[in-house]
């Protein structure tokens, strides 16, 4: 995945937090995605303000103790996001 | 015979001729209410084969909208009843929530179990209504849009043949065999009165959300479910989805946020008494 790319949320998917995590549905195809805490962080980044890498950064600047983990993290769960079609990068 | 099968807001018209078809309709449906608002919208007929000389009388099982008929013995064609009966019940059920869940009671409170065909729900249930717990449905349980109170398809459950063993003296109970094509044994399905049901058809208020895990030789897990992802698992469950607003997602969202959800993991059923003593 380039880290350059800016993710941006899909408009048709109705977010819904509960208890920070995030219950996503898309009302086209009636489905839902569960995003738990970590997913949902990145989701609400994904905003397209933020590059794919400067997210990394702001979440390992707020979570230092787990820093090794999140790049890994966050591209996982981008492209999670990318392959259920709830994000588009640009 | 003409009956009528309502459940969750829907009916099920049956025309039944000869006293094998008849017999098999009372041991299937005789708990369910045969009164109700709503009209049938479609239509099976069962009736008796002519005899041809077969040591067992065969059922001749039409299906609606065509011309379709399944023809054998009870045992071979009571599946098909069975998934036909409960396929048009859900198919425009637009009244609440139809879900392929379990659902029992104990202290007029509900036990709803949303799980996957073969993961061993109906043996569980079967268990449960041996250990102080009455019997509402093994598959199909019902949540009108907006309440809270759950209502059951009270039909007989089906233990497929690996789970008969685990419950000594089942030959006494009402049963119908369940074959396969090849008369090969897939499983009993056992009779409403042995499954201490409750009389009538009241939907009672659901006490909690359980989600089973059956493992061989797995270990008791409990895990109080975030109501996110109680959400999310509660809509795989979801029948009818397509018929409701939002496909269910405010109702989901109004369960999930009100009940208590648990995933529960076991590998036996001695491991579940502490579960059963807390509910």
């Amino acid at each position: 995945m380039n880290l350059d790319t800016r993710p941006v949320r899909q408009e048709e998917f109705r977010t819904e937090v509960l208890e920070q995590e995030i219950l996503l549905y898309f009302p086209d195809g009636g489905k839902f995605l569960y995003l738990n805490q970590t997913a949902a962080l990145v989701w609400e980044r994904c905003d397209g303000s933020l590059s794919a890498a400067e997210i990394i950064q702001a979440l390992q600047t707020a979570f230092p103790e787990a820093a090794q983990e999140i790049q890994t993290d966050v591209v996982d769960t981008l492209q999670s996001f990318q392959k259920h079609g709830c994000i588009r990068l640009e | 015979m003409k009956r009528n099968l309502h459940f969750a807001g829907r009916a099920v018209g049956l025309r039944v001729t000869g006293p094998a078809s008849c017999a098999l309709v009372d041991f299937m449906f005789g708990h369910m209410p045969a009164q109700g608002r709503a009209r049938p919208h479609v239509f099976l007929t069962l009736k008796d084969a002519p005899d041809d000389g077969s040591a067992e009388t065969e059922i001749c099982l039409t299906l609606p909208g065509d011309s379709q008929v399944l023809r054998g013995p009870a045992s071979q064609v009571v599946l098909r009843l069975l998934t036909e009966v409960d396929y048009h019940l859900a198919d425009r059920c637009r009244a609440g929530l139809y879900l392929h869940a379990a659902s029992l009671v104990r202290d007029g409170q509900v036990l709803l179990m949303p799980a996957p065909s073969g993961s061993g729900k109906s043996t569980l249930t079967y268990w449960l209504t041996r250990n102080g717990f009455h019997y509402l449905s093994d598959e199909s349980s019902f949540i009108p849009l907006g309440g809270q109170a759950c209502s059951g398809f009270t039909r007989p459950t089906h233990l497929k043949k690996g789970s008969l063993a685990l419950f000594p003296n089942l030959e006494d109970q009402p049963h119908q065999e369940v074959r396969w094509a090849d008369n090969s044994l897939f499983g009993w399905l056992i009779g409403t009165a042995a499954l201490n049901p409750l009389p009538g058809s009241a939907a009672l208020p659901i006490r909690q959300i359980v989600f089973p895990h059956y493992q061989s030789g797995g270990r008791l897990e409990t895990e109080r479910l975030s109501p996110a992802r109680a959400a999310f698992e509660l809509a795989g469950f979801l029948t009818n989805a397509r018929n409701l607003p939002e496909h269910g997602f405010p109702e989901i969202l109004r369960l999930a946020r009100s009940l208590p959800a648990w995933r529960l993991g076991y590998g036996d059923f001695a491991q579940l008494e502490e579960f059963i003593r807390s509910f």
